[in-house]
């Protein structure tokens, strides 16, 4: 018997063995055999499915003292470090990007996402994934956009793909975020359904609720453990489209 | 990994006189962990009613586990990836180091993953020529230090700072380091440097994953420091090692355990990065690995998911039995001997490595209930233990003296006129003793009990005499 033909003997034995006691009908010997040995293609049991479409809603946190969605993401982002600037369209983002790293005394190189390189960015500005430019050690600061943020949670969702590497979420040593404010969801639940509306499962869905972080040397926080040592968002009161 | 489990009291003893593991540990049980998972959770008004869902969840998948396990194989493979299926530690480490050869990879960087340390891949990837690295600070430290994590979330509690500045600057000297670091910021920011390399030259990258999900054939991978992600998206090949229990139905799902983990783990409402991820690097994208693995374990699993244990598959890795427990709080991760502390691992330890070396474990317990109080998965963690407790006696595993000494105490309790009499001439020998003092300094065959505190010597009658009296 081969590891996988095994573990599902094993499963369905268990299974078997708990029913049995229980007092309900058990499988036969046969029915522990799998018969879908390639894995492909495969439907869950009727049973199942109608239990999964049957069950009812799930219970979500309620959202606080707040009755508007972006104080609730403000306030929880402010609590997970992460720092934000308003403002009216998205043609401000390249000089809000410029005054963020003055006023931080940031140095180094800006590198955006391909997704918004229509934008007026400067001429020394790198495109694309981060991976060369941090492999010569080069300070980077990123730019990107998002799917869209979550006021349960404080956090900025990302989807990766063509034109939206994920790469640039973790490896420079800074990240700015644009957010639309359309863009805001409630619940966890919200950047679900936003998932299913792309064609096919991505790659990744990065949930990004601070800069990076570790307590692992005496329980006291660190920031910018491996991932960015900042991240700011800003906030665009413009529709996204 | 070797089970030391069976040296439990000798460790645990030890560890009682460590100054530096009591300095390390301190706050852990009163001001850490526990306080601010309860301030976290107070702030959710709807916390048991989540609880009570995230049970129905894993008691549901666990009654239907082969099926969720073949949607996710079915998904993962649409998506590009692979599934490999592991009974035993060793078919994982099989598995895992055939892709690591057929890739020719040198270096190898690691998440976190638990059920690594249970199948001991580092070992096994070291055996076959490779360079595994670990990437989670806290794993790291302990990589460099050679042992085993002592938390399940935190490996490295145990270790002051002083500990740590020791051991860069042990294993650094070859990345340039030459003087010692005092400050922590400094330490962290001397691994960003070091392991940033690792991440960019890395060939292969083995994570966990907290959830898996079967409508989709994602998994969820949940860190603070961003080593997951890293570890994830940059390498050629990408690994995940799981357990088999850790597959939910939907994304749904999987909301309702993120609301508990972060949580119920280091009172964070929700920890930096969650990342969801499934199969290789899409056609059109500038990044992502390229080929794509899961190795789903099972390592006795599917054996308590028959027995009476079965409710300890609802473990979602939080840590906060341990960080409640008492007796984790005194001794520490490391007594227990095995991959797994605390409750949760007193549990698993001697159903994955057998009663017979970790008889102890069941009994490192005070029965208080504060670790099924607060588990987000309300495993009756003293139930378990209980179950143990039983097995080794029915077994006969327990040490002589103790099996005789219960047999004996059963046989005199059964005979109520016996037990009256032996108990009303123990009261006036035992007042004796005291010579008056109240207290009783040394009791022959209780030397250890007495060794550490005085026994208060009986005051009066039997309970049974005063009883009748004041009747």
């Amino acid at each position: 018997m081969n590891p996988r033909e095994q573990v599902l003997r094993n499963i369905r034995g268990a299974i078997n063995a708990r029913k049995g006691r229980a007092g309900n009908s058990v499988e036969s010997d046969a029915a522990l055999a799998d018969a879908n040995p390639s894995g492909a293609d495969y439907q869950l049991p009727a049973a199942v499915s109608e239990y999964l479409d049957n069950r009812g809603n799930p219970s979500k946190p309620s959202l606080g003292e707040h009755t508007d969605m972006t104080d609730r993401l403000l306030d929880q982002m402010q609590q997970v470090q992460i720092t934000v600037t308003r403002l009216q369209t998205s043609r401000e983002v390249p000089a809000a990007v410029q005054e963020y790293l003055q006023e931080q005394g940031i140095d180094g190189t800006l590198i955006v996402s391909p997704a918004l390189n229509s934008m007026d960015w400067p001429a020394d500005t790198l495109q694309g994934v981060p991976r060369a430019a941090a492999e010569e050690g080069t300070l980077l600061t990123s730019v990107t956009p998002c799917l869209c943020a979550v006021a349960e949670t404080g956090s900025v969702v990302t989807l990766s793909g063509d034109a939206t590497p994920n790469t640039l979420n973790f490896l420079p040593d800074n990240h700015v975020v644009v957010i639309h404010q359309d863009q805001i969801v409630n619940h966890m639940e919200d950047a679900w359904k936003l998932q299913r509306d792309s064609q096919q499962v991505p790659r990744a869905l990065n949930f990004l609720t601070g800069p990076s972080r570790t307590a692992d040397i005496e329980q006291t926080l660190e920031l910018g453990a491996h991932g960015p040592r900042r991240m700011h968002v800003l906030l665009v009161a413009e529709s996204r489209r | 990994m070797q089970v030391r489990s069976q040296e439990f009291k000798l460790r645990s003893s030890e560890a009682l006189l460590d100054d530096s593991l009591r300095a390390a540990l301190g706050n852990v049980v009163s001001s850490g962990f526990a306080a601010k998972r309860a301030s976290a959770v107070a702030l959710v008004p709807e916390w048991q009613r989540i609880r009570d869902e995230a049970r129905v969840i894993k008691d549901h998948v666990l009654d239907n586990l082969d099926s969720y396990l073949l949607q996710y194989e079915s998904q993962v493979q649409a998506n590009g990836g692979q599934v490999h299926w592991a009974a035993t530690p060793d078919d994982a480490n099989k598995a895992i180091v055939n892709i690591c050869r057929s890739v020719n990879a040198k270096i190898v960087t690691k998440g976190k993953s638990m059920v690594g340390e249970e199948t001991g891949l580092n070992e096994a990837l070291e055996d076959a020529g490779f360079d595994p690295v670990e990437t989670d600070l806290g794993e790291y430290i302990i990589q460099l230090a050679e042992e085993p994590p002592s938390h399940i979330i935190a490996p490295a509690i145990h270790k002051t700072k002083e500990q740590v500045s020791d051991l860069f600057h042990q294993h650094h000297q070859q990345y340039g380091l030459q003087d010692k670091i005092d400050d922590r910021a400094d330490l962290v920011a001397e691994a960003r440097t070091v392991l940033r390399k690792k991440f960019l030259d890395a060939d292969v990258g083995i994570t966990g994953a907290n959830f898996l999900i079967a409508e989709t054939g994602q998994h969820v991978l949940v860190t603070n420091e961003g080593n997951g992600d890293l570890t994830s998206n940059l390498p050629k090949v990408q690994i995940v090692i799981v357990g088999i229990e850790k597959v939910l139905p939907t994304l749904e799902d999987a909301a309702c355990m993120l609301r508990m983990l972060a949580r119920s783990a280091t009172g964070q409402h929700f920890s930096n990065y969650t990342s969801i991820m499934s199969g290789p690097r899409r056609e059109g994208e500038l990044d992502g690995p390229e080929q794509f693995h899961v190795v789903l374990v099972d390592n006795k699993r599917t054996g308590m998911l028959a027995s009476s244990l079965h409710e300890m598959l609802r473990c979602i890795r939080c840590g906060a039995c341990m960080n409640h427990c008492p007796v984790y709080g005194s001794v520490g991760g490391h007594s227990y001997g095995w991959v797994y502390p605390g409750p949760m691992g007193s549990v698993l330890t001697p159903a994955m490595q057998g009663l017979e070396k970790t008889r102890d474990l069941p009994h490192a317990c005070t029965l208080n209930g504060r670790c099924a109080e607060v588990c987000p998965m309300s495993i009756p963690l003293p139930s378990l233990l209980r179950e143990h407790r039983r097995e080794t006696f029915e077994r006969g595993l327990m040490d002589p003296g103790m099996r005789y000494g219960i047999r004996f105490w059963a046989a005199v309790a059964k005979r109520p006129r016996l037990y009256r009499a032996a108990t009303s001439i123990a009261v006036k020998v035992l007042a004796t003793m005291s010579r008056g003092s109240g207290r009783i300094r040394k009791l022959p065959l209780a030397s250890a009990w007495t060794q550490g505190r005085d026994m208060p010597a009986p005051q009066g009658d039997t309970f049974m005499k005063l009883y009748r009296k004041s009747r």
